[in-house]
């Protein structure tokens, strides 16, 4: 065995680890290291009963969208480059979330700012509080924290009328 | 594991590196490009305002901090780069001052990232570093005047690079796959443009045509597409020829992204032009106007005046960053606007991208050679 050899299998064994760090490590467990939510769950485990799918004018199937409107809408512009919309799921009919789940959730949240106030365990609602960090237009360079609580009550029946 | 074996020679054998010359020229392109089009990394923002409680990711540099380093860190840093950004433009001290400059953006990005937004310009970040023992910094550079005797490399980057990117392509289509998008009702690009649309102050130009027009099942194709393009690239990086041709599909993917999703990747342009056809395209190996043009401007003199240019930037990023006064007066605000990338970014990123597709045929692809040398015989 050569050197290429030996350097293309230290690279490649780089890799697998990477590779099982983002996929058999970082996914459950979002405290670990920061995750890639970002594709359509991305995370069985996790997403199993609160799994993004994009459904929210798809009436005909049991799901349930909570779409919150931005994690921070206030935000100074010069921030805002810097945070990710999120579309949350809940299946409707499903079981609610474990405590562990909850914990993640909650966790995840905290990344982005966010806190999960209540979870109710059979999911028929989510609430979010936000602290919301805002700014005044006629001087941007002073923020002031403003605490709202936004609560998405999206009943299936009421979507399909 | 002879196979193996017999596979990484032949993997090897492939004609990946890139003539020294045109990887200094690169250099110049990728310093010029980050300093005046993309602006070079800003980690001022980071402490000047603590609206964001700091989360410390366990695999990460974070693990030794309890809180945000204070402004000074900061501060710090930022100065560094943007003058690191002038030492590797000019080639002096290349090598040292390339791998300072990752572990730099590394440092600030482990912070930027820790709020939980993650971008997409980690190899614009590791770059330096992965070309650091390029010989990068043989021509056209100030070591070179230091040093005439040309300094020994190998041709371990650029080969990586190549299969760095295409990994991080597949691990991207990877998790599309494991998130359902071939699921049949999925229709995730659709969701994804319509979460653009509907959620953000600004949407993307295409957003709206894509909501329009792609509300159906065919739209799931385009899911089907994407996941077998990304995951794809991982076999591509055996050939280079072919290698390219996705590098220029990824230009044409990444177009489309950024106006249906306004995700510009323009970080990553000195990544597309790293494999473009140098030496088909820029003549370099004999003494001509263009080698001449670019030794004579690489003096001390010239580099003086660029740290001076870079100091002068950081100072402005510096006084919008921090005073309110400043952040007031407007001609401030467009320099910022300039140097600070976030404004910018879009108004810049669209042209680039379009530019680079345009050329891309003869940047890319063989086909134009075989066409003319057929017509010979």
């Amino acid at each position: 065995m050569n050197y290429k050899n030996i350097s293309f299998f230290i690279i490649a064994l780089i890799l697998l680890l990477h590779f099982w760090i983002r996929f058999k490590i970082s996914e459950p467990y979002p405290g670990l290291v920061l995750p890639g939510f970002y594709y359509n769950g991305g995370n069985e485990n996790f997403y199993k009963k609160s799994k993004i799918n994009f459904t929210f004018y798809n009436t005909d199937h049991d799901s349930l969208t909570i779409l919150p409107k931005m994690v921070f809408p206030g935000l100074h512009p010069r921030f805002s480059n810097h945070y990710t919309i999120f579309i949350w799921n809940r299946k409707m009919n499903g079981s609610g979330l474990s405590n562990k789940d909850e914990k993640k959730l909650n966790n995840y949240l905290f990344q982005r700012g966010a806190k999960l106030w209540d979870s109710k365990k059979t999911i028929d609602r989510i609430v979010i509080r936000k602290d919301q960090y805002t700014y005044k237009k006629e001087d941007p360079t002073i923020f002031f924290k403003k605490e709202t609580i936004e609560e998405w009550i999206i009943n299936q029946n009421d979507e399909k009328k | 594991m002879k196979i193996l074996t017999k596979l990484v020679n032949w993997w090897y054998d492939q004609d990946y590196n890139i003539d020294t010359r045109h990887l200094s020229l690169f250099r110049i392109f990728f310093c010029l490009y980050t300093i005046f089009i993309i602006g070079v990394p800003n980690y001022l923002w980071i402490n000047t305002n603590h609206a964001i409680p700091f989360f410390t990711p366990k695999l990460s540099l974070g693990i030794f901090f309890t809180d945000l380093p204070p402004p000074f860190f900061f501060i710090t840093i930022t100065v560094l780069i943007n003058l690191l950004f002038g030492f590797l433009l000019f080639g002096f001290f290349t090598r040292p001052v390339a791998i300072s400059l990752s572990v730099l953006m590394l440092v600030g990005h482990t912070f930027k990232y820790s709020f939980g937004k993650i971008d997409h310009d980690i190899f614009f970040v590791l770059l330096p570093l992965l070309l650091s023992n390029s010989g990068w910094g043989n021509y056209f550079s100030l070591d070179k005047i230091r040093y005439p005797e040309i300094i020994k490399r190998n041709f371990f980057s650029v080969r990586y690079i190549a299969l760095f990117f295409a990994y991080a392509m597949f691990i991207a289509g990877f998790t599309k796959y494991l998130g359902g998008w071939l699921n049949l009702d999925s229709k995730a690009v659709f969701y994804h443009v319509f979460q653009c649309q509907t959620l953000v102050d600004t949407p993307p130009p295409a957003s709206s045509f894509v909501m329009k027009y792609f509300n159906n099942n065919y739209s799931e194709f385009v899911d089907y597409v994407i996941v077998f393009f990304e995951i794809g690239f991982l076999l591509a990086v055996a050939k280079l020829s072919i290698f390219r041709i996705f590098i220029l599909l990824t230009l044409i993917f990444h177009f489309i992204n950024f106006i249906t999703l306004g995700i510009g990747f323009i970080g990553n342009v000195p990544l597309y032009i790293l494999f473009i056809r140098w030496q088909k395209i820029i003549d370099l190996s004999t003494i001509n106007k263009l080698n001449f043009s670019i030794g004579s401007l690489i003096t001390f003199p010239n580099f003086f005046i660029m740290i001076l240019i870079l100091l002068v930037q950081f100072f402005v990023i510096y006084g919008v960053n921090f005073s309110p006064i400043l952040m007031k007066v407007s001609t401030l605000k467009l320099l910022f606007i300039y140097f600070g990338k976030a404004y910018s970014f879009k108004w810049i990123a669209l042209p680039i991208l379009l530019t680079i597709i345009l050329f891309s045929p003869k940047l890319y692809l063989n086909q134009l050679e075989f066409k003319k040398n057929t017509k010979l015989s």
